[in-house]
């Protein structure tokens, strides 16, 4: 995509108060066949205490984005750009460590340009990160109270102190803290040691928590209770979440914002209410007619046409030219940005240039009969 | 898909189909297709039941894990059921019994009558051999990537049912036969697959792969175990539509394995199918999707049905505050179940006699069969004192 950036400039007038700036973010790995680009020139900003569910089927470069934030994108991928991650002013717990990461004074951290051991203390002190399966990352051999332990003596912190915020995290996920302390990781559920982990990554009280497909090896039932425990989980503790999935329909309550990605880059950001009823972009509308729920109309679900796009082949102009049906010769050319939709209050933001034609001729329902009460 | 291709499909189908009629009339003295008042597969009783412990607590406890514990259920031909459960809940051992790659240690799976595992130990006095049982019932896994052999191209992958079924074939008429298969699941040009090796082709390519290779048995019922979980979700519907599709050409019956409600109502209201609630071993409800989402009798179904998230971003506004219609979220340990119905330690409408007595299936007002004692207006239940103090929504773990 273009670079745009015309809130650059006024990110700090914003009322919307940005915790991480995302600008130009790029990720390229060299292959045989040529360079694949799996991050596309990305902007993005994420606001502070909301929870930003990133939407992308595989291969939409949804993880390598979760990986740039915390600068974490694996070799041999090379991440360009910039992320920028701006601390809370108020004197909080952390802001001791701030002062370590940025000596010059001005409030903001450039993730990119961190050392290693400053990069080590802002993944856990400042933005935290659970994986997909992380489940399966506690060390079977020892019980999760010295997981704990341990994560909270490398970083020098005050050992009473951040057990008792485990305390109240363990309180949040509704976990029985005497019962999983003393546990070994085999010894409890999956959907245990999901909730464990969380409070892990919670224990030094970050601000931002990146979360990949933290849920997708659960039961529904344990899914969708993790969900719920994730908004009080914000509420409390006021955190903002980054939650990846590759299901639109689990985060349609969750989110404050959802962004939708496609071949490596955002194509529409929105709110759910405003992105689910009446998405703009045609390859989200396509994605929503194509999602079976429980009361959706089954002779109007359809497929997506056509195959996702090759990282060393990505199309001209808009990605999703090829598999569009409403794409035109502008759209093989030229590369839409995200711009305003609707009212152009930037709540709702796609990467087309056709959002209205989209709207009017490529049609979807999200459901059609009604469900009593659940 | 035009008249055209359709009739020619329906031909190639009724070819397909000879040699292994004749094989069916050999190995019959009377033909399956005639004794049309057999389902074509039939569980009854059916108990899988494993050792779960070692020596020391196998003298200490009884530790035997009942992951499937008498379940009855019918297959016709050309039906689809879809089992939906919580892993650990048993469908997948029940789907291997069905298809026998399970054996049970109760009960029976009768496949046009006859006891397939009967077939399989006492094969003289059998009417339908083993072999032709094992031909008839196939398996689809969750994961096409483990479940095609990485080293080798489609085509050799596809030939081997074919040397062993299709002794008659020669090599030009195998690679007709596979090539018209892979048209059948939409690798077109089919030349190209062919020659492709897995990790050449996308999951859902894979997949298909997957099920081209089952098809090519011309089996009767195909245990389609997650098939779909493992494709990205704008595949899913896609890869639901062609395997209706082949049920349509090859008259296939199904046996769908799902953890996801959404999809199993794709697939059974499409296919007027049923959807089968299954929990710790057992079938709590079984119905037409429209009855099992709309008017659920079992509190366990209403659980499932919570579970799966609305896309509708108002309704799913208000669900997420809402509380799970369960007590405590965790499944009991199977080795060993609550006495009574098994769902009464999470149930939120339990009461005493559920602790005493386990319900059966009974037909429900709302034209499901669901064990629950609350389908019984006059039952005992209903002046039954409710459970006490177990309230624990609470504590989640």
């Amino acid at each position: 995509m273009a670079i745009g950036q015309p809130q650059q400039s006024t990110t700090e007038e914003e009322t919307r108060d940005t915790i991480l700036e995302v600008r130009n973010a790029r990720v390229q790995f060299g292959m045989s066949r040529g360079q694949a680009w799996v991050l596309n020139d990305v902007d993005l900003d994420i606001y502070r205490e909301e929870i930003l569910a990133v939407v992308g089927e595989s291969g939409s470069g949804k993880s390598m984005f979760a990986s740039a934030l915390l600068d974490a994108v694996e070799d041999p991928g090379v991440l360009s750009g910039d992320v920028t991650y701006y601390p809370e002013d108020t004197g909080t717990v952390s802001s001791d460590e701030i002062e370590t990461f940025d000596a010059s004074g001005s409030n903001s951290v450039d993730v990119l340009d961190l050392t290693t051991s400053e990069l080590d203390r802002l993944r856990w002190e400042e933005i935290s990160m659970v994986f997909q399966g992380a489940m399966n990352s506690f060390n079977p051999t020892m019980k999760i109270l010295h997981h704990f332990h341990e994560t909270i003596r490398a970083h020098n912190a005050v050992m009473e102190e951040r057990m008792e915020h485990v305390r109240d995290l363990f309180d949040s996920l509704h976990l029985d803290f005497e019962r999983v302390m003393k546990s070994y990781p085999h010894e409890l559920s999956g959907g245990m040691k999901q909730r464990a982990l969380i409070a892990l990554a919670l224990v030094l009280e970050p601000d931002v928590l990146v979360m990949d497909e933290p849920t997708a090896a659960l039961d529904l039932l344990m899914q969708r209770s993790i969900i719920s425990m994730l908004r009080n989980l914000r509420d409390e503790f006021g955190l903002t979440i980054v939650f990846i999935t590759h299901d639109l329909s689990l985060v349609a309550g969750l989110a404050d914002r959802i962004g939708v990605m496609y071949a490596f880059e955002f194509i529409e950001v929105g709110k759910p209410a405003s992105l689910l009823k009446d998405a703009a972009h045609p390859y989200t509308r396509a994605l929503l007619r194509s999602l079976p729920s429980l009361t959706s109309d089954l002779d109007e679900m359809k497929p997506i046409a056509g195959s996702r796009p090759d990282p060393v082949n990505i199309p001209t102009g808009c990605s999703y030219h090829p598999r569009c049906p409403i794409a035109d010769d502008r759209c093989e050319i030229e590369d839409p940005e995200l711009v305003d939709v609707d009212d152009g209050d930037g709540d709702h933001q796609a990467a087309c240039f056709y959002t209205d034609q989209a709207r009017a001729e490529l049609e979807y329902t999200l459901h059609s009969e009604s469900m009593e009460d659940m | 898909m035009s008249t055209e291709t359709e009739t020619e499909r329906e031909r190639e189908r009724e070819s397909d189909d000879e040699p292994t009629t004749d094989e069916t009339v050999d190995a019959a003295t009377d033909t399956p297709e005639e004794s049309s008042s057999e389902p074509l597969l039939s569980i009854d009783d059916l108990e899988v039941h494993f050792d779960a412990g070692g020596l020391v607590r196998k003298l200490l406890s009884d530790t035997t894990v009942r992951a499937v514990d008498g379940v009855n259920l019918e297959l016709e031909e050309k039906d689809i059921v879809v089992l939906v459960g919580e892993s650990g809940c048993g469908k997948t051992t029940l789907g291997k019994s069905a298809v026998g790659l399970q054996k049970p240690t109760g009960g029976s799976v009768s496949y046009r009558g006859q006891d397939i595992w009967e077939a399989k130990d006492n094969p003289r006095d059998a009417d339908v051999d083993w072999a032709e049982i094992r031909r008839a019932l196939q398996i689809i896994h969750q994961d096409p990537s483990t479940a095609l052999n990485s080293s080798r191209r489609v085509e050799a992958i596809l030939s081997d049912p074919l040397k062993k079924w299709r002794t008659e074939l020669d090599a030009e008429e195998r690679k007709e036969t596979i090539y018209r298969y892979l048209e059948y699941v939409d690798m077109v040009p089919a030349e190209d697959y062919a020659n492709r090796y897995p990790h050449q082709l996308s999951g859902g390519e894979k997949q298909r792969i997957v099920l081209g290779r089952a098809l090519l048995m011309n089996p009767d019922v195909i245990l389609a175990d997650e098939a779909i979980s493992a494709l990205d979700v704008s595949l899913r519907v896609e890869m639901m539509e062609l395997i209706l599709d082949l049920q349509e050409t090859f008259d296939t019956s199904y046996l769908f394995i799902s953890h996801d409600l959404a999809n199993a109502r794709y697939l059974a209201k499409r296919a007027g199918g049923r959807i089968a609630i299954m929990y710790l071993g057992e079938i709590v409800e079984i119905g037409e999707p429209d009855e099992i989402l709309k008017n659920p009798t079992h509190p366990y179904t209403k659980v499932l049905r919570w579970s799966t998230p609305s896309i509708d971003p108002d309704i799913a506004a208000e669900e997420i505050e809402s509380q799970p219609p369960i007590r405590r979220i965790d499944v009991p340990d199977p080795a060993d179940p609550p006495s009574g119905c098994t769902f009464h330690t999470r149930c939120p409408e339990a009461r005493e006699a559920c602790t005493q007595a386990s319900p059966e299936l009974y037909d429900t007002e709302g034209g499901t069969k669901a064990s629950c004692f609350r389908a019984i207006p006059n039952h005992e239940y209903w002046s039954s004192p409710e459970l006490e103090g177990e309230d624990e929504i609470g504590d989640w773990g």
